[in-house]
């Protein structure tokens, strides 16, 4: 089909915020756990979360292009029964609250003041509410498309688990660069963050590349046949019905060639899995920070691909309806 | 107490008969783009690079190997699934089907043009409206079947009413004595994509094959009853037998 890029860019943005977020709540729980003593603590995750946030705002603000009549978006809640897109419209803002108060109250040491008072740390709540959140609205993400069975392709547990673990590799890898722009914490968690968005990243390019194979592998369960229920061997279609354009042309094909297919799915690999984990071992090695740096600006890149290629990739039966114009 | 039988409302195209000459294209997009739902918006119609937004397409496949094919024209709509899978997506709850009569209909003023419902047709019924921003789909003529003011006889719609050699016929298809049902059952009318279990309620009948048997003996004169009493010899091709001079 043809990849809409108000989607590639919430789907990767949102994607980012969420790992970020959950990156430094993984963070705090490893220093907790370590007994790690963090001087600008709250400095440094009160910043962190709003730098995720941002993200998911940014994430928000692109879904608004995709829809023709954003003002009714108020609406969308109300099939959250039985639509994933539903869910998303209710959990995408959801998150964005309790990580909004999340990371307020760490910038104002709302945690002293409730500490005092009620002797529950406000911080560890909010942000594990968030966390949960996060992982839900990773999975209404995936759920979206891996719920459309007409797209074999996405039809698949593996297109959930590809959203959260390319989210979590790219968070973390955010959250690895901010850890180097200086907070003493940082200092502290820089490592642990580093080597998880290692750690993401190897086992989001294990996944996509599983997935990748699967689909290849693919048999279409729509044929000719069953979509003009005329049983012969050779079906051939002599026109569409019409020579101008129209919505199912132009939504459901891609329009390049397989040979683009081909190199996009090459560089998404590359950008996305491959050079940042060089350059993220390299940067850590010789502690060159700017290698660390680059590593994100790259997987970002990768991911923006992969998304376009996700898109473009999926193959609707509806298409064997629209194969020729007289 | 038995659940009370559902109506669902549906067409039968008749694949035999359809001469693909679109009127059916026409007459649906005339009577769609002129009512108060507003019109169905061709973008740049007279310039270059038309587009436009119909419910109801006609497309021609050829069967088989030249010089043996067969041509089947094959026109296509919303099939008003009874288990329509592009409905429970919607998030605004624009689409919907109805209880009373199963069309499956989109409530254009709650659509906010996500598209996600044209994902989960697979059968590209669904074309999104470039003007008004909205999805838009065949309604089944829902605004001329109950329509009080027209005439009995014009309580259908409008795709069925143009057809010249009525191969779209509209009924409801749960109704076993329904002209409908009767079509599908006796010229074994099937449904399209039957494997993604959508149970769409339009039908189609196949192409039937048309045999006319002519015994030698019918070529010739048989009719001569002299003939048989052995009174006369058989006559000429061209002679003239009982049948020309009596009026039976
Ligand atoms: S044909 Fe497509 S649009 Fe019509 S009811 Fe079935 S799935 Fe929905
Ligand atoms: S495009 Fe409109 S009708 Fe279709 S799913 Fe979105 S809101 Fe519903
Ligand atoms: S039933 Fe009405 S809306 Fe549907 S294809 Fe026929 S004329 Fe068009």
């Amino acid at each position: 089909m043809r990849p809409a890029f108000s989607v590639i860019f919430l789907t990767t943005l949102i994607g980012v915020g969420q790992g970020m977020f959950i990156a430094l709540f993984s963070a705090r729980v490893f220093a907790s756990l370590t007994g790690l003593e963090l001087l600008d603590a709250n400095w440094f995750y009160g910043v962190g979360s709003g730098c995720a946030l941002l993200f998911m705002g940014a994430g928000l603000f692109a879904s608004f292009f995709h829809l023709t009549h954003p003002g009714r978006g108020i609406y969308a809640w109300r099939r959250w029964r039985s639509s994933w897109l539903s869910r998303e419209v209710i959990l995408l803002p959801m998150v964005m609250v309790v990580m909004a108060l999340s990371a307020m109250s760490h910038f104002f040491a709302w945690d002293q003041f409730f500490l005092k008072y009620s002797g529950v740390d406000l911080t560890w709540v909010l942000s594990g509410i968030t966390v949960l959140l996060c992982i839900l609205l990773f999975i209404a993400t995936g759920m979206i498309y891996a719920s459309v069975r007409f797209f074999q392709e996405w039809a698949t547990p593996l297109t959930v688990i590809n959203y959260l673990l390319m989210g979590l590799a790219s968070g973390y890898t955010l959250a690895a660069v901010f850890a180097h722009t200086g907070f003493s914490s940082g200092y502290s968690l820089g490592e642990f963050l580093l080597y998880n968005a290692l750690l993401f990243t190897v086992l989001a390019w294990a996944s996509k590349f599983w997935a990748l194979s699967r689909n290849r592998r693919l048999q279409p369960n729509s044929s000719m046949q069953s979509a003009i229920g005329v049983h012969h061997g050779t079906i051939r279609q002599l026109t569409r019905g019409f020579t101008a354009s129209s919505f199912n042309v132009r939504e459901f094909f891609h329009g390049r060639t397989p040979a683009t297919l081909f190199w996009i799915q090459r560089l998404f690999l590359t950008f996305s899995f491959i050079l940042p984990v060089i350059l993220l071992l390299v940067g850590s090695w010789l502690n060159l920070i700017p290698f660390i740096y680059s590593a994100f600006v790259v997987q970002m890149l990768g991911l923006l691909l992969e998304r376009w290629y996700f898109f473009a990739q999926a193959r609707h039966p509806q298409n064997l309806y629209y194969q020729n114009v007289a | 107490m038995d659940k009370k039988r559902k109506k669902q409302l549906a067409l039968v195209i008749d694949l035999n008969v359809c001469v693909g000459c679109h009127a059916c294209v026409t007459s649906c997009k005339q009577w769609n783009t002129s009512g108060w739902a507003g019109p169905l918006t061709d973008v740049n119609p007279y310039g270059e690079n038309p587009s436009g937004t119909f419910f109801n397409r006609v497309q021609t496949f050829e069967v088989g190997t030249y010089p043996k094919t067969d041509l089947i024209h094959f026109p296509k709509s919303c099939l008003h699934c009874e288990d329509a899978p592009c409905v429970p997506v919607c998030p605004t709850e624009a689409s919907y089907k109805r209880e009373e009569d199963g069309i499956v209909l989109v409530d254009y003023d709650k659509c906010i043009g996500c598209k996600y419902c044209s994902w989960s047709c697979p059968y590209g019924a669904r074309e999104f409206d470039e003007g008004q921003k909205v999805m838009k789909k065949c309604t089944l003529c829902v605004d001329r079947i109950y329509d009080s003011n027209l005439s009995e006889q014009e309580r259908l719609p409008a795709c069925v009413m143009a057809c010249p050699t009525s191969a779209r016929v509209f009924g409801d298809i749960n109704d076993s004595d329904s002209q409908v049902s009767q079509r599908i059952r006796e010229h074994g009318g099937f449904q399209l994509m039957p494997e993604w279990g959508t149970k769409p309620s339009n039908h189609y009948l196949p192409r039937r094959k048309t045999v006319v048997s002519i015994q030698p003996d019918q070529l010739v004169r048989a009719d001569n009853p002299l003939k048989i009493e052995g009174e006369l010899s058989v006559p000429g091709k061209d002679d003239r037998s009982l049948d020309d001079y009596t009026s039976w």
